[in-house]
Order: structure tokens, then C-alpha cells, then sequence
């Protein structure tokens, strides 16, 4: 095989490779150590509504994504989550330190439904800790014995 | 004439011949003379004995003026000179320095799959997996070569078509694996037509779910059942203050009847008191025909009539005498049918008698009310009953309304226009009621305490059509197309969890067959489900 056929044939296997990422229909970005987006799918480009993420720095992308944070990410071995809220959804970026550089993988998945849910549970939880039913209001009494009479449907 | 470099020289590296490319190369017509491993850069003495110490072949690299040389070193057996033979490798050292940066790109984007936390696989427009992660592995095993559709998923046809119409629009199935549940997002590539699959772990997200169905489900009976109770509360406490009235009335009674019987009665006597007896009992089951101020005039004038004959208890009698339908005729008729001394008594009695009967009249009233809502519950709930069963859907919408008639009051009016030709249907009887309170419920929110809902029924061939209308402010347009969708809400949080709808959805189109379906614009906003007459198929769909 010639050198040129052998750069075709990486370049092919590159471009494979380099398909996951932007065929990820969650943002997935490439981080290095000084927190320099080195590479960002498409997704993630339109989750923060800008164009190239490429040359950006994550830490001032991501929300309360601080310093210090950054470091502990850095030095972690295990993968790492953040949720922020980006454009009025909840996203769990999940921070990947690379295994074979010093690079950093973030995959991020929007978690906005389950929040919610958990908020709705959390309400709900509340308002039966608080003894309320939704749509009525504690306390009627006889004060409108007779209204039963007439009812309200026509 | 070589073209590349080419050197004689001593085996102690004294070059003896250098040729015109040589020459060139170096920048120097005086290499003769000059020592090799002084003139080539990168080489020393000791490089200049390990290539030339042994005859044979060996090559030396040597950057020149920003061009890479292959300098190779000749030793023969015998004899006192070495040649060196050059060559320009410039471009394949570009070559492989590009081969080198793409193989390191090749690393750094094969970890993108793999160091994935979620499974990631890429298979062949059949199904057949290429590829798959390491999460992948950890969730389904060893996979790249199984198919996807039939082996891991046992996807349909029209599943798997979906997926491969997935260019642009992903499309997601969900999987529970044990006790885990995943969806993966499937999307293929134009180029390739590979279908590529990115899976994300749901359990928590699921199990949140069940407990917010869970949830709803008890906020629902709660709503039903503080509904329920409100209305019962009202009847059942106007009957309670009833009896406590009636013990105290018949005591009342009890004593003018014993006044009454110390009397000398005539029969004519006996058979007007029995005519009094009747009117007021028919009386107390009536409702008044007269207004406020009527009222208050014609129990004046019973006042005065009393007060001028010298009745005592005048204002005491007057109401209820009223109540039991006498007049100042009826009155003056009677007091020429009694006996002087009789007609006091009588009276006495009468206005004893009244209340009774009509506390006895709200007592019947109040218990009434309470039996027919707890027969409506009974048949909103369809208790005791198959899940499929003969519903009338009139019937279960106006049990569904007694059910919401404590939300309903206020400015909130109700109109029915029900047709009178829908036969029974064979249905979910009771999971059809929670469609209507779900709709009707959510009608009540949008009027905010005032508004009309208007609830149509008709016959359409085999289907039955039912429809209710609100003039609340209505659904915004980018907000109508997501109100089917679980979780979808537009109430503030703990006010609603988005599953009613969703679950009424699912309940009329896949349960029953039916169709549902939204317009709305301010003033307007109606909800049109269309049902078969009969259900086809048993749908157990939860």
C-alpha cells in the first residue's frame, strides 16, 4: 500500500470516527487542560447559540462551571456531572477526562423533563405534607347549604 | 550524472570525491579533504564507527537547509574507501510527520464512542451492528455482529422504517433492560446510510415518572373525593339542622295536639283540620311562589289579620301559616267554619304542623341529594363493574358533573346540548369519565371562575361524537400541538403534572380507537373526541 493510499485510508477512518460525535444528537464537546474547546458537535454549537464553540472557553460557556470546579474535574478519574441550565433547559454535562491524553470529553444530555418531574413530586409531596387538594379551598362549611338545591349546571 | 549527493571518502571519513549535488547541498566546493561526520549534520565520530565500522548498508537522516536527506553509507569488504549514496526524503518525512498527526487525530476521536458514558453503537441499514462502545458492552455484552432490530430490540417494520426515515429527526425507542431502562436515539447518516445509536440511561427519570403517575393518581382521588365531600357536606348538614329543628318542632306539636284534642270537634270541624293537614303537607313539597317582598307583605297582612282577631303568637304564626298556603280569605273562610272558641287552637296547631312538614320535606330533599351522589360516584367510578361494559355517555358526563359541581360553582355555567339518539356504547366506562373530568376540570382552570362551558353530544354514524367548549382565553398556538404530550403543562408547578391529557389520549386513541383533537383561539376553545360505538379490540394499554 503507498503512503498516499495509507493517508486516504486514514483520513476515511478518521472521518468514521469523527461522524459519532457530530451524529450525537446531544452536545459533545472536546475540552483541553486550560478548559479550550478544542472541538464541539453541532448540537452543542446550537444549544449555545453559537456558531463555532471551537476556540471558546468552556468555563465561561458552562454555567456555574467555576474554577475550582474545572480543577477537581481535571483531577478526577472517575466521569464527572455538571447540570446547568442553558436557554431555559437543564442539561447534565458529564465531564470524561481522556485515557489516552489530557484532554477532556463532555457529553451532555438534556434533563430539563425529569427536573421538572422531580420539582412536580417535590410540590406534590408538599401539598400533601400540607394537607391541600388541589382546585379547593379548605374550610367550606354550610354557609351555602341551600346552594345545592339549585346547583349549577344549566 | 547521479542526480543525489554522492561521496567518496577514507574509512577515517575524509571525503576524497564529492559530486556536484554534494556539493551543492553543503554549499561548499572544498569538501574534499574535509571529514564527513564534520560536514553532515547530526553526525559525530562514534555514528561515523557504528555505520562504517562493519561492511554493509546503513542509512543516516540528516536535516539540510530545511530538507531531509537519506544519506546512505556504503562499507565494501575490502579495499580503503566508503561511499555515501544521498537521497531527498523530504516529502515522504512530510508524509509521514501528516500520518503521524492523523493517527493521533485517529486516537483522540476513536475515545469519542467509547469514553461515551452512554452505549453507542453503529450498525448497517439492516440492523447489523459495526460497532459498539464499551457502556454498550457493559449493558447488552458482546454485540457487533448481532442484529439490532431483531435480536436486542424485536423492533416492527414500521418501527425499524422509522428509523431509517431517521435522516434528520431522531427517533427514539425506549427499553427496559432488568430493572434498568434505557432510550436510544437513533440517526442515520446520509452519506454511509449506517444508522447510529446513542443510548442514555432513563431508570431515575422513569422511576420519578411511575412515582408522579402515582402521585397523580392519589391527587385525583383526592380531588374527587374532597369534591365528593363538599357536596355531600351540603345536604347532609341541612338535613342534620333539619332533624335538630324537628325535635323541637314536634314537641311544639305534640302539645297543641293535645290542646286540640281537649276540644269538643265537631266532624265538619275534624274534616277541615284534615283538609289543613293536607294542604300543608302538599305545600311543604313545593317550592314558594312568592317573592321577597310579596312574602314580606302577605305575612304582614296574616300578622295583622291575627293580631286584630287577638290571637296571641301573631308573629310567631304568621310565616308559617303562610308557608302551609293560608291567606286573610282563607283565614276569615275558616274562622266562620270554627267554633269561636276552637279556631285559636286550631290555629295554634296549624302553625305547629307547618314546619314540621317541611322540615321532614328538607329532611327527605337533603337525604335524596345524598343517595344521588352516591349512586352518580358509584356509576362515575363504575364500581363493582367490568372494566368494559354498556356506558351511557350522557349519564357518565352528568355523573362526571356532580362529581366537579364544587369546582363548577361561581361564574362558571355548565350548558348541556346533549342528543337524545346516542345508544349505549360498549366501552371503558369508567376511564371515559376521567376523560370528561380531565377536560372539564381543565376547562374550569382556563375560565379562571367565570365562562360558560358547553358540552355537545351527537350521533355520527357508528361513532359518537362529544364535544366541550369554553370561552376562556384559549390555548396559544405554539403551546395547542404539545397538549397531548406527557408532562406537558402550562400550570405552575404542584398546580398540575401534565399527564391528563396525556392520559385522556390515550384512553380515547388507544383504548377506544377514537380520535381527540384541540381548536382553540381566544374565546373559543373546544375539544372534539370522537368514539366508536363499539370497541373492535380489547386495548390494554396502560
Amino acid at each position: 500500500m503507498s503512503a498516499e493510499n495509507l493517508t486516504q485510508n486514514l483520513r476515511k477512518e478518521i472521518e468514521d470516527l469523527a461522524r459519532f460525535p457530530e451524529m450525537n444528537p446531544g452536545p459533545v464537546i472536546r475540552v483541553n487542560p486550560k478548559g479550550e474547546v478544542l472541538l464541539a458537535n453541532s448540537s452543542a454549537n446550537e444549544i449555545f447559540g453559537v456558531p463555532v464553540l471551537q476556540g471558546k472557553s468552556w468555563l465561561e460557556l458552562c454555567p456555574d462551571l467555576t474554577d475550582e470546579l474545572w480543577q477537581d474535574i481535571r483531577k478526577g478519574k472517575k466521569s464527572f456531572g455538571h447540570e446547568a441550565d442553558v436557554n431555559e433547559r437543564c442539561y447534565l454535562f458529564i465531564h470524561v477526562n481522556s485515557d489516552i491524553s489530557d484532554n477532556t470529553f463532555v457529553y451532555g444530555s438534556d434533563v430539563t423533563q425529569i427536573k421538572l418531574i422531580e420539582r412536580e413530586l417535590e410540590a406534590q409531596s408538599g401539598a400533601l405534607r400540607n394537607g391541600q387538594v388541589p382546585g379547593y379551598e379548605s374550610g367550606s362549611g354550610a354557609e351555602d347549604e341551600k346552594e345545592w338545591l339549585r346547583g349549577s349546571c344549566q | 550524472m547521479n542526480p543525489g549527493p554522492v561521496l567518496r571518502m577514507r574509512r577515517n571519513g575524509c571525503v576524497v570525491l564529492a559530486n556536484k549535488a554534494a556539493r551543492e547541498i553543503f554549499h561548499s566546493d572544498r569538501l574534499v579533504d574535509q571529514y564527513w561526520y564534520e560536514v553532515c549534520p547530526e553526525m559525530s565520530t562514534d555514528v561515523w564507527n557504528e555505520l562504517t565500522s562493519k561492511p554493509g548498508i546503513k542509512g543516516h537522516e540528516a536535516d539540510v537547509d530545511e530538507r531531509c536527506y537519506l544519506f546512505t553509507h556504503v562499507s565494501p569488504d575490502e579495499g580503503e574507501f566508503c561511499f555515501v549514496y544521498g537521497s531527498d526524503v523530504t516529502q515522504i518525512k512530510l508524509i509521514e510527520r501528516e500520518l503521524e498527526q492523523q493517527r493521533a487525530a485517529v486516537r483522540q476521536m476513536a475515545r469519542f464512542p467509547d469514553m461515551n458514558p452512554g452505549p453507542v453503537l453503529r450498525m448497517e441499514d439492516t440492523g447489523s451492528i459495526l460497532l459498539s462502545n464499551v457502556a454498550a458492552k457493559e449493558v447488552f455484552g458482546e454485540v457487533v455482529g448481532k442484529n439490532w432490530r431483531k435480536e436486542i430490540l424485536s423492533l416492527s417494520d414500521d418501527q425499524w422504517d422509522a428509523i431509517l426515515r431517521s435522516y434528520d429527526q431522531p427517533e427514539s425507542v425506549e427499553l427496559r433492560i432488568g430493572e434498568r431502562s434505557f432510550v436510544f436515539v437513533h440517526r442515520r447518516e446520509t452519506e454511509s446510510g449506517n444508522v447510529f445509536v446513542f443510548g442514555t440511561e432513563i431508570t431515575k427519570q422513569k422511576v420519578a415518572e411511575r412515582s408522579l403517575k402515582q402521585s397523580e393518581k392519589m391527587a385525583t382521588l383526592g380531588t374527587l373525593a374532597a369534591g365528593v365531600a363538599h357536596e355531600l357536606n351540603n345536604p347532609a348538614a341541612a338535613t342534620k339542622r333539619a332533624s335538630e329543628n324537628l325535635k323541637e318542632q314536634l314537641a311544639q306539636l305534640e302539645k297543641a295536639h293535645i290542646a286540640l284534642n281537649t276540644l269538643n270537634l265537631s266532624d265538619k270541624e275534624r274534616q277541615l283540620i284534615h283538609e289543613i293537614d293536607k294542604m300543608a303537607h302538599m305545600k311543604s313539597m313545593m317550592p314558594s311562589e312568592l317573592g321577597t317582598l310579596q312574602r314580606s307583605d302577605a305575612e304582614a297582612e296574616i300578622e295583622d289579620w291575627l293580631d286584630d282577631a287577638g290571637f296571641e303568637d301573631a308573629w310567631d304564626h304568621a310565616s308559617a301559616l303562610l308557608n302551609m298556603g293560608m291567606d286573610v280569605d282563607r283565614l276569615n273562610d275558616l274562622s266562620e267554619q270554627f267554633a269561636e272558641d276552637h279556631f285559636e287552637k286550631v290555629l295554634d296547631w296549624a302553625a305547629s304542623l307547618g314546619p314540621v312538614y317541611e322540615l321532614l320535606a328538607e329532611i327527605s330533599e337533603g337525604s335524596s341529594r345524598i343517595s344521588e351522589i352516591v349512586i352518580a360516584l358509584k356509576n362515575y367510578s363504575f364500581v363493582g363493574q367490568a372494566p368494559v361494559q354498556e356506558a351511557d355517555l350522557n349519564q357518565g358526563i352528568d355523573n362526571t358533573l356532580v362529581i366537579l359541581r364544587s369546582k363548577l360553582k361561581g361564574g362558571v355555567e355548565v350548558h348541556r346540548e346533549y342528543a337524545d339518539n346516542i345508544p349505549k356504547i360498549i366501552a371503558y366506562g369508567g376511564e371515559l369519565n376521567q376523560v370528561w373530568t380531565n377536560i372539564i376540570d381543565n376547562a374550569i382552570d382556563a375560565l379562571n371562575g367565570e365562562g360558560n362551558i358547553t358540552i355537545r353530544t351527537l350521533l355520527d354514524g357508528e361513532h359518537a361524537i362529544v364535544e366541550f367548549e369554553d370561552n376562556g382565553p384559549g390555548i396559544p398556538a405554539d403551546v395547542v400541538e404539545k397538549v397531548f404530550d406527557p408532562f406537558f403543562t402550562t400550570k405552575n408547578i404542584g398546580k398540575g403534572t401534565g399527564l391528563g391529557l396525556s392520559t385522556s389520549y390515550g384512553i380515547i386513541v388507544e383504548k377506544h380507537e377514537g380520535s381527540i383533537n384541540v381548536q382553540s383561539e381566544p374565546g373559543k376553545t373546544c375539544f372534539r373526541i370522537r368514539i366508536p360505538l363499539k370497541l373492535s379490540t380489547l386495548n390494554d394499554v396502560d
